[in-house]
């Protein structure tokens, strides 16, 4: 009689299976709801979701269920909104007369409107000037060039993104992502050097039987020792505008490598775009240091992954003046990158675009002939493992 | 079919349990399931346990999982050298492989002649395969012992309480076979509820001010690790013994706070709290070291 409940959860994305079902069936004959909807309520949520950001999409498929309310407007239908808003398309570029030309509405109409196509609209669509989607010129949507309209995206990008001092994004890709971070962290696994460390502990049983043998019966333990990883892994990441479509594999990435408590030490670093003198430790607050120092600090010792597009306007590689913040440099990126190539033996790039568009850009071959260049997947993940062992 | 009341455990005077936490105990002993506790560090998650051992009366063993711990270790290890000691000395029970077994802290919770409470303290500090080499002894709640060709097995399901701080995913298989809460970080009612179970008759004022403090702390951005309950009931100690004095201002300035040092834990938070950003940080700090 609940099967609506499990077919809202699965249809908001909840991974409940029958296994889980069964045994709420098994506690409702049991009769541990108590009669009472509030302990229904917990009995079932603590049996059928099993992590606490699933505890959302389970309160609003309980309350459509039982409450008779409608199923939750502003999560479902802004969840759709964003899954829409997430797939890529280049921003429409428009002159400043169209600009000008574009209605400009005001929030209330605006507001009235929106509600209008929610209704209206059913499918993603990217472009155009009427319906929510990416790109385009319509007053709702992620990345438009509309001047008044409503955006979904968390930050609005003009696409002037050649010079990164406009559109930098602060925000750290420290997540508690869960899907699929297991497959990435059991890749990461095999990143392992093993050595000898610590006091002799195991007893090791052949060599003991061997060596007893040779003593003629004479009984002499040998003991093995533990056996430690001495990787030490340093993670740079692009957070840079173009890197917004893959933010969400490089955040399991990086979760995955920080949740694996397996490496000797595991330090993770940020920058714009392309590298420069300084990297961040912290997108919030800004916080940097030198790249001088993180090469003298880490170099050679540790194994380096960069996470990036390689993407970019070829001036901001090849020119000084790449970035307003950059504009007294002397250092070009690519010589950024080069000395860093050059500190680093064991190193390997992660590319979350398709391997076979790489050639499309300018810049990704450049970098490319610098860096051991891996696709970010997971058989990808795999390859630059072996390369950096 | 049981005919034990649903309500067993409702909390004791130690340990103050949320309605919702209460029914998620309470399912969990009706199902005979394992219960997966997770929750910001210092909710009372491992203090759980002991509660529910303590308001059920039964016996409490303990398994705290470390990096190195295997699952194997739960259940027995086999002292070899113990054995061959002995052989080399004639000793006469040397004969009895049984003697060499010693049970794990999961064969001792099966072998219990009563049911028991099992802790599983911090399964996510184990290795990414851990928890999934415990599903058959857990689901079965029986497990062979190679040497003796013996089979252990639970005469009374025991209790078993699996906490985890979210370190590392758990393994779909096992969280299937859970029964899983969230403690969710106590808000300044129950925390209230909280500091009145072990500190009855505190004052109003210190109590006052108190939440206040500690509230204002956890909304410090960038703390890398935010003052829990049992740092507060510390803290709170700490002032009552010394008798210090908390400021009475509105909003204290953190420098006027005495014992600081009880909340928080970590230097970098303590820079964090009197620095402005944008200094450079320093590189030997940097980078995020988690580990080691």
């Amino acid at each position: 009689m609940f099967l609506p409940l499990f077919y809202a959860l699965r249809a908001l994305k909840v991974p409940v299976s029958l296994t889980e079902w069964l045994a709420l069936l098994e506690g409702l004959s049991k009769g541990l709801h108590n009669q009472s909807l509030e302990d229904f309520y917990y009995l079932s949520r603590s049996l059928l979701v099993k992590d606490v950001i699933y505890y959302d999409a389970f309160d609003q498929a309980f309350s459509h269920c039982f409450k008779n309310t409608v199923l939750p407007e502003d999560g479902v239908t802004k969840q759709q909104i964003l899954e829409w808003l997430q797939s890529p398309v280049m921003p429409l570029r428009l002159s400043p007369e169209d600009l000008a030309a574009l209605k400009e509405l005001n929030l209330d109409e605006l507001l009235g409107e929106l509600e209008n196509r929610l209704r209206e609209q059913e499918d993603p669509h990217d472009g155009g000037h009427k319906w929510i989607g990416t790109g385009g010129s319509s007053p709702f949507g992620a990345n438009g060039s509309n001047p008044a309209g409503i955006s979904f995206a968390t930050e609005r990008d003009s696409g002037r993104a050649a010079l990164q001092a406009f559109a930098r994004k602060y925000r750290n890709l420290r997540s508690d992502l869960t899907l699929d971070i297991r497959q990435i962290g059991i890749a990461l696994k095999r990143l392992r050097e093993l050595r000898d460390t610590g006091i002799e502990e195991p007893l090791d049983l052949d060599a003991t039987i061997d060596k007893t043998c040779r003593n003629a019966g004479e009984i002499d333990l040998v003991f093995a020792r533990e056996r430690e990883n001495s990787i030490r892994l340093l993670l740079v990441m692009d957070s840079g505008g173009s890197m917004d479509p893959h933010r969400r594999i490089s955040e399991r990435l990086f979760s995955a490598a920080n949740k694996l408590n397996h490496f000797k030490d595991f330090r993770a670093f940020y920058f714009h775009n392309c590298i420069y003198d300084k990297l961040y430790t912290n997108l919030e607050t800004d916080e940097c240091v030198a790249t001088t120092e993180v090469l003298r600090e880490y170099g050679k010792k540790y194994r380096l992954v960069v996470v990036g597009d390689a993407a970019m306007a070829p001036h901001e590689l090849l020119h000084f003046s790449g970035t307003l913040e950059r504009a007294e440099s002397t250092t070009t990126g690519i010589d950024w990158i080069r000395q860093i190539a050059e500190t680093f033996p064991r190193r390997a790039w992660m590319n979350p675009l398709p391997e076979n568009s790489w050639t499309h850009y300018e810049t990704v071959p450049l970098v490319g002939g610098l860096f051991p260049m891996f696709p970010l997947t997971v058989d990808g993940l795999t390859r630059a493992v072996r390369k950096l062992l | 079919m049981h005919d034990e009341p649903f309500h067993q455990f409702s909390g004791t005077e130690g340990y103050v349990a949320s309605r919702a936490l209460q029914d998620v105990v309470n399912v969990a002993l009706a199902l005979e399931r394992p219960l997966l506790i997770k929750g910001e560090p210092g909710t009372g998650k491992t203090l759980l346990a002991h509660h529910i051992a303590r308001a059920l009366g039964m016996e409490l063993i303990l398994w705290n999982v470390k990096s190195t711990t295997k699952a194997r270790d739960g259940l027995y290890t086999y002292d070899t050298v113990q054995r061959l000691n002995d052989a080399r000395f004639g000793d006469g029970t040397v004969r009895d492989i049984s003697h060499y077994i010693k049970l794990g802290p999961l064969g001792r919770a099966f072998a219990a002649p009563g049911r028991v409470v099992l802790l599983i303290d911090e399964v996510d500090k184990g290795d990414i395969e851990f928890p999934n080499d415990l599903l058959f002894e857990l689901d079965e709640m029986r497990f062979h012992i190679l040497e003796t060709d013996e089979w252990v097995k639970a005469a009374h399901r025991p209790v078993v309480i699996v906490t985890s701080n979210a370190e590392k995913e758990l393994p779909d298989a096992f969280l299937r076979r859970c029964v899983f809460h969230y403690i969710d970080f106590p808000d300044e009612a129950q925390m209230r509820a909280i500091i009145d179970v072990h500190f009855p008759g505190l004052s109003g004022e210190l109590l006052q001010s108190a939440c206040t403090i500690f509230f204002g702390l956890r909304e410090v951005p960038g703390l890398r690790k935010r003052p829990s309950t049992s740092e507060l009931l510390d803290w709170i100690r700490a002032l009552l013994a010394s008798g210090a004095r908390l400021p009475d201002d509105a909003a204290p300035s953190l420098k006027s706070v005495p014992f600081l040092g009880a909340l928080i834990k970590m230097e970098e938070d303590a820079a964090t709290l009197s620095r402005h950003a944008n200094r450079p940080a320093d590189v030997r700090t940097a980078g995020h070291r988690f580990f080691r």
